[in-house]
């Protein structure tokens, strides 16, 4: 069963942090995707149906928050593992994470260990 | 891996492999690409096999490309791609760490604010460092103020944590204290500085923990094999240094905050106990005087043709001089009036036991002897065998028969007194024999004559009178109280005792008074008609 993992972020030295992170796992079989914006996540999501997506709130047009609720209500995709992530520093919204349906999320700066070790938890690996 | 790239770059999700496909198709051969283990990564095995051209990274072959003379182009593109691959590979795996230290660093100063313990600030910095700088080994020594011995406050391994109580200046790290700047010493055994009973350290990452330019200890890492520290090692030791110095000074301070909050607590608890214990002591003291208060005559006898009055200052709530006036009956004619002024020696509220002993022993005695100087003697003996020898009273006292004047005057020990005649000429009143209770029982006691006459005045008063001292030491005088004596001569017996006293304390100004004041004052009335007008 091949496993996919989507990252998302508008910042492009983020993906490329939690890209080189999860690196290693690609020798394990496991897919890495990359997405700009929500949109481009949400066709990915629907497309390619991840395992789990590392996912940036604070993006423009469509937010990290819309494209988990649209993936865990509108589109039904309960079973992808949402992580969001938020920024140091900003009030998050715990509730509105709840709402939405996320499953976890972390703060950047991240601790990569504790990214890989998540990935690999919610993989199963 | 280096083993695995050309399979990495292959990936259908990665952009090479499009690039690859595209020339495959541009190229419009059958081209085949397979990797050192025969393992097919794009195309199909050529049942003609042509020209095979190796794959390279780094000099390194990892496959091959075979099929036309343009298959050479083919590896061309994919070496060019590898090498471009394993550039970037190695700028995000060194940006990965940089990324990690950044998150080190923040999480570190985040968890530091919350610590206020010494122990706990260095074994924090200690756990945080070891996980970007491999080491076996890891100390924070502190120099306390004032010292130059840095001694552990937290360490990991078998080594470093057991250097401790060394001088600043010794060794290496020592030497690193002094200096204030951070090392790497890749190769300890080859230090000129190093201990020779040293720990067997092979390498060592070392910073002082500074604050402003102070050096407060030195933080160390170290590694039992011989390892290579790196200077981006140096540097985030630094940086973790440099935040710790701060944190442990903080803690420091607090520590002290806490020490003097606690020790203020403590003397505070300490004082409010004395100060319970004072009021305590000082309501008996107030509950003794009043009681020795009442020991003093209520008021003065009345006596036809004489004027009588006394006060008692004590020097403390309670005081060992005592004054008394009693009529008493006579077997053979009219009632007499005595009087009396007493001093015991020391002073508070063991000569107040003593001073109430001899009030008792006074009015037992005073009518129920013979004469005074038997009185006297009695009084003597009693006191003598009730009290210590260094226990004694002084005592000067009077014997008057009023319609006559004539008296007897008994001193027992006691300070010079004075009678002044109507002519103004001052007579001393002296003393007549031991103080009572000194000396052993038997001892005898001498009578004065004494004549006191219309217009006469006695003053009968303790030491305290005369000695009375200002702030420079000097004494108030047996002539300032007789020139006052004369001055009121005529003035009724109270106002004397009045004007004594305001010009005592005129005298004394702000000095504390240190001995009991006592004064009694028997006038005569003058004549009728001798009155100065």
């Amino acid at each position: 069963m091949s496993r996919t993992i989507l990252i998302v972020d508008d910042e492009a030295h983020i993906r490329m942090l939690i890209q080189q992170t999860l690196e290693d796992l690609e020798d394990e079989g496991v897919t890495l995707l990359t997405a700009t914006n929500g949109e481009e996540a949400l066709a990915l999501i629907e497309s390619e149906k991840p395992n789990l997506v590392f996912l940036d709130v604070m993006m423009p047009k469509v937010s990290g928050f819309d494209v988990c609720d649209r993936t865990k209500h509108a589109l039904g995709l309960t079973d992808i593992y949402i992580v969001l992530l938020t920024a140091k520093g900003q009030e998050f919204d715990r509730q509105k994470g709840q709402e939405v349906g996320a499953d976890l999320y972390m703060t950047k700066p991240f601790d990569p260990d504790a990214l890989l070790a998540k990935a690999r938890d919610v993989l199963g690996i | 891996m280096i083993r695995g790239a050309l399979t990495h770059l292959l990936r259908p999700t990665r952009d090479a492999h499009a690039l690859v496909a595209q020339m495959v198709a541009a190229i419009g051969e059958p081209i085949t690409i397979e990797d050192n283990d025969g393992r097919v990564l794009h195309g199909e095995i050529l049942g003609q096999p042509g020209a095979r051209y190796p794959i390279t990274l780094d000099g390194t072959g990892l496959g091959w490309v075979s099929g036309s003379a343009s298959a050479r182009n083919v590896a061309a593109l994919l070496d060019h791609l590898l090498s471009r691959e394993s550039e970037r590979k190695a700028l995000g795996t060194e940006v990965l760490h940089l990324y990690r230290e950044v998150n080190l660093i923040y999480s570190f100063s985040e968890k530091l604010a919350a610590l206020l313990e010494l122990e706990k600030v260095a074994s924090l910095t200690l756990q945080e460092a070891r996980h970007l700088i491999t080491a076996s080994d890891g100390t924070i020594m502190l120099l306390e103020e004032g010292s130059v011995l840095l001694t552990t406050l937290a360490g990991f391994g078998e080594a470093l944590p057991h250097l401790t109580g060394f001088r600043v200046g010794e060794g290496i790290i020592g030497a690193i204290a002094a200096s204030g700047i951070a090392e790497i010493v890749n190769d300890v055994d080859g230090d000129s500085r190093r201990i020779k009973d040293g720990t067997g350290v092979r390498s060592l990452v070392c910073a002082p923990l500074k604050v402003g330019e102070r050096v407060i200890g030195v933080i160390a890492l170290g590694s039992v094999k011989p390892a290579l520290y790196t200077a981006g090692e140096l540097k985030l030791l630094n940086t973790l240094a440099l935040q710790t110095a701060t944190a442990i000074e903080n803690a420091r301070l607090f520590e002290r905050t806490v020490q003097a909050a606690l020790e203020r607590e403590r003397l505070m608890a300490l004082h409010r106990e004395t100060e319970i214990a004072r009021a305590k002591l000082e309501s008996e003291f107030d509950f003794a005087a009043r009681i020795q208060a009442d020991l003093f005559p209520a008021e003065m006898p009345r006596v036809d043709g004489y004027d009588l009055a006394a006060r008692n200052r004590p020097a403390r709530q309670c005081g060992g001089d005592y004054y008394e006036a009693l009529m008493v009956p006579s077997a053979d004619g009219p009632e007499r009036l005595v009087v009396c002024v007493a001093d015991v020696s020391g002073k508070g509220m063991p000569a107040a036991l003593l001073m109430s002993n001899m009030q008792a022993t006074l009015r037992a005695l005073i009518g129920r002897t013979p004469s005074l100087n038997a009185l006297a003697a009695h009084a003597n003996d009693l006191l003598y065998a009730s009290t210590s020898p260094n226990k004694y009273v002084t005592a000067a006292m009077l014997e008057l028969a009023p319609a006559t004047g004539a008296a007897r005057y008994v001193s027992a020990g006691h300070a010079d007194c004075l009678l002044l005649k109507a002519n103004g000429h001052a007579e001393r009143l002296e003393s007549t024999g031991t103080p009572l209770g000194l000396m052993g029982a038997g001892q005898p006691y001498g009578e004065t004559d004494v004549r006191v006459e219309p217009g006469d005045c006695v003053v009968l008063y303790s030491d305290g009178v005369p000695d009375a001292q200002d702030a420079d030491g000097a004494e108030f005088g047996e002539e300032r109280l007789l020139d006052i004596v004369r001055e009121h001569a005529e003035a009724p017996a109270a106002t004397l005792v009045d004007r004594v006293f305001a010009e005592i304390d005129r005298f004394v100004g702000e000095a504390p008074q240190f001995d009991d004041i006592t004064m009694l004052v028997l006038r005569r009335s003058p004549r009728a008609g001798s009155a100065k007008v």
